[in-house]
């Protein structure tokens, strides 16, 4: 599978979010997501560094996932 | 001047952690802290005080993001038999001393489905405790070292200003 379509899955899994209303520029914040959370944040983004086998040094520097995207592409 | 944080907790979130997501709890707490929680009855109950505690903190210094890079230099430790501290270590106690924030206190409960937390911090205008010049004043002169920490042999800390402490 793809890394995008894996990314994809890993979104949907903390995000609930799916082909239909996965905008990747979208920010990452408790305006765009529900059950946003820092802890939710920090799960998604470790289960990320894990599928991926990247890390993900500065959490700040991922404002959207399209960042993510472009960090999963690049591994 | 004292400032208030508080933070309150899903335990639930912690026991799937705990069964599936080890990498996001090495992302939080430092093994320290880990350990601790393993050998209690309810680990995951200790986790979720000790994540709420953590939390506070960056809500008592208006900085709630703040922590999301730093939650490990954040200590919770549990001396025997007393109320649970919170140590600072490496950037974050390097930034916060710079800032003149200090913690001053903390308080962890836990009922039913959540872990609760508190966290009392001051914040002081620091400075030289020997001309009195403040932290503030010397940054408007542009003074690179400003005030520097001193660590007498009893742990007690002040503070000079670059001008004292090299006794010009």
């Amino acid at each position: 599978m793809e890394k995008t379509e894996q990314l994809k899955e890993v979104i949907s899994r903390y995000w609930q979010l799916s082909d239909g209303n996965l905008d990747w520029a979208m920010e990452l914040n408790s305006r765009n997501l529900s059950n946003f959370s820092s802890l939710r944040m920090l799960r998604f983004l470790a289960s990320v560094e894990e599928r991926f086998q990247i890390s993900i040094a500065d959490v700040e520097a991922i404002k959207s996932f399209q960042d993510l995207r472009k960090l999963v592409e690049n591994s | 001047m004292l400032q208030v944080g508080c933070d309150v907790c899903r335990i639930e979130a912690f026991e799937s952690m705990l069964k599936e997501e080890p990498a996001a709890l090495e992302r939080i707490f430092n093994p320290e802290e880990h350990q601790y929680a393993l050998s209690q009855g309810r680990p995951a109950e200790h986790l979720a005080g000790v994540f709420a505690a953590k939390e506070a903190l960056g809500k008592a210094v208006r900085e709630p993001s703040l922590l999301g890079k730093y939650y490990r230099e954040v200590t919770v430790s549990h001396p025997q038999g007393g109320a649970p501290v919170l140590q600072l270590s490496g950037r974050l106690a390097d930034v916060f001393s710079k800032q003149g924030i200090f913690v001053t206190d903390l308080s962890i409960s836990h009922d039913g489905d959540y872990a609760v937390a508190a966290v009392l911090i001051e914040k002081k205008q620091l400075q030289c405790d020997q001309c009195s010049i403040s932290l503030s004043a010397l940054e408007e002169r542009g003074i690179a070292d400003r005030l520097l920490q001193v660590v007498a042999k009893d742990g007690k800390v002040s503070y000079r200003c670059p001008v004292c402490f090299r006794g010009w």
